[in-house]
């Protein structure tokens, strides 16, 4: 038996010169031009672009509920242009959706939203009520079983919806800019959830952002959008060291750029010693920096925090200034905590 | 007979059967007003331009079905259908002769109000049912009617209030009820009291409707 899991870069996804133009009374709008796009089984997959620049055309093209004008969609050996309407429906059982504003029925209780899908489908009662029940521990939503969304948060609603969109063990999760009405520590929160469903179930996953937080804390690949076209594309890694088009090079040097926001003066401390801290555990780096902001010879300043590539680890780098003896002590108190300690640029 | 009692004594029996008809008339006119109501404004939000089922045909049909009769007013619909009336009741007299005209006015009123309730359903959501595969069907049981769930009980509310009205003024063409009482035997018969009474029991109905629908309305709506 071959486990399909295994097989990472197997095409689950593609788009073949998808063009989509919307008639409205005032014209017609070229919403996507000839966007080709493959996406491997597993991976997630991100697209970036600015408002308007068709990132919501292209992911509901993806589940059909947007029509292509031209061009073909199809996910694993299935062309979903070519679907009868039934067909079609059944086929979107397979593809689950998330959405910025979740999307939810107030009508309904946590659990009763989650069994909306299931509820489309025959399934047994009994084999219904334990799904639901798993589904619920697997987004931790244990407990909220009977809330009503305008009894839960942002970030719990968020999870209702994901939950909802895997009830059918869909083979595809589509994530309509799912953390941009969030703030950014339960943005944070939803992308490692996205991560480890991603990871436990094999699941691929496509999702549209304007922010490229997004893109590096939880993406392997990468497609920039920008008016109806895709005008960059690669992996996330390659994208972010050599940006070639001028529009990524802004979405990455505004990134950057925020990140420099949370460190203060850059110039003054060119010639600090820079260290890089990795720690599988965020929260364990954060209490190692304020204590490192506690000691009284140094200076420290906080240069970029970020999830490692694949969301295994979180690093940041601090820059340090003060006593060799009084820095070496500090990062002997922060190596003794099992943190990886490394010194990029010494200066003493 | 009390009608030529110059006394202020009340029949009290003949009141009761009055109220009783103008229940009567509430009840049954009102089931068919939510029925028909509910029926008519799914038809006119589902078949309006960008719905489910557009169809300009059926949209226009419906919708000029229920312009008209909501425009045309009560005692003259009335009149106008008595023919149908006759033909479907058998007579054109008493509390089921009024029962036609009654839906028929209320109806189209309601299916007004449950079409805008329709119309505040959330589109995201019902994409969200789409993504998932749901049948257009599927969407109405499961999404449509339960998500305007509040707008279908207050607007229920407000058009048996407006009914109740209209049974009153079908009583004077016969109908019997508390309009009958409160005109024949208040009015004509110069018996202030009976009138008086007659609003009375006329107001506490409206109250108690108004003060059920608010709290089904309430109870409903988990927004
Ligand atoms: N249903 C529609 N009818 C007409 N034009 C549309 C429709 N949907 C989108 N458009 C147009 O298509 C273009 C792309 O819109 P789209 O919603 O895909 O952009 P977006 O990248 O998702 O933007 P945002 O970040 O603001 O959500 C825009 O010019 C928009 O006005
Ligand atoms: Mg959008």
């Amino acid at each position: 038996m071959f486990c399909i899991f295994e097989s990472g870069e197997k095409e689950l996804i593609q788009l073949k010169n998808v063009e989509k133009i919307y008639q409205t009374e005032n014209g017609s709008v070229h919403a996507l031009n000839d966007v080709s796009l493959e996406i491997n089984e597993g991976e997630i997959f991100g697209i970036i672009g600015y408002s308007g620049a068709g990132k919501s055309t292209l992911i509901r093209l993806i589940n059909l509920l947007e029509k292509p004008t031209s061009g073909t969609i199809s996910i694993g050996d299935r062309q979903l242009t070519d679907l009868s309407d039934r067909q079609l429906r059944e086929e979107r059982r397979t593809i689950g959706m998330i959405f910025q504003h979740f999307n939810l029925l107030w009508s309904r209780t946590v659990a009763e939203n989650i069994a909306f899908p299931l509820e489309l489908t025959k399934i047994k009662k009994k084999q219904k009520e334990k799904r639901i029940a798993d589904l619920i521990r697997m987004v931790g939503l244990e407990g909220k079983e009977s809330a009503y969304p305008s009894q839960l948060s942002g970030g719990q609603k968020q999870r209702v919806g994901i939950a909802r969109a895997l009830a059918n063990n869909p083979r595809v999760l589509l994530c309509d800019e799912a953390t941009s009405a969030l703030d950014p520590k339960t943005t944070d929160s939803i992308l490692s959830l996205l991560l480890e469903i991603n990871k436990s179930l094999g699941l691929t996953i496509v999702l549209i952002t304007h922010e490229m937080s997004v893109i590096q804390k939880i993406c392997s690949k990468v497609a920039v959008l920008d008016k109806g076209k895709i005008v960059e594309e690669g992996a996330v890694n390659d994208v972010f060291a050599h940006p070639k088009q001028p529009i990524t090079q802004e979405f990455v040097g505004a990134h950057a750029a925020n990140k420099v926001k949370h460190s203060g003066d850059t110039l003054a401390i060119s010639d600090w010693t820079r260290v890089r801290i990795r720690s599988v555990d965020a929260r364990l780096i954060q209490r190692h920096l304020s204590s490192l902001f506690g000691r009284e010879h140094l200076l420290v300043r906080v240069l970029e925090t970020y999830a490692v590539q694949d969301g295994s680890a979180e690093e940041t780098i601090v820059a340090i200034q003060g006593p060799a003896e009084e820095i070496d002590s500090a990062l002997s108190g922060v190596k003794s905590d099992g943190l990886e300690t490394e010194v990029i640029h010494a200066y003493v | 007979m009390h009608m030529f009692e110059w006394t202020q004594n009340i029949d009290w029996p003949s009141m009761l059967l009055s109220t009783g008809q103008t229940l009567y008339m509430t009840i049954i006119s009102g089931i068919f007003t939510f029925v028909l109501g509910i029926v008519l404004g799914l038809v006119l939000f589902l078949t309006a331009k960008g719905g489910l089922y557009e169809n300009k045909i059926v949209y226009q049909l419906i919708a000029s079905f229920v312009n008209v009769f909501r425009s045309i007013p009560f005692i003259i619909l009335i009149i106008l259908l008595i023919p149908l009336t006759v033909l479907i009741i058998g007579t054109m007299i008493g509390a089921s002769a009024a029962l036609p005209s009654i839906i028929i006015g209320a109806a189209p009123f309601y299916a007004r109000l449950v079409e805008i309730g329709l119309r505040e359903v959330d589109k995201g959501v019902i994409e969200a049912a789409q993504a998932m595969g749901a049948t257009r069907w599927q969407i109405v049981w499961k999404v449509l009617l339960p998500e305007s769930l509040p707008s279908i009980t207050s607007g229920m509310t407000v058009t048996l209030i407006a009914l109740i009205g209209n049974t009153a003024m079908a009583g004077v063409v016969g109908a019997g009820g508390l309009g009958t009482i409160a005109y024949n035997d208040g009015f004509e018969a110069n018996n202030n009291t009976i009138t008086f009474i007659a609003t009375i029991i006329i107001l506490v109905i409206v109250f108690i409707i108004q003060y059920a629908g608010d709290i089904i309305t309430r109870r409903v709506d988990k927004r």
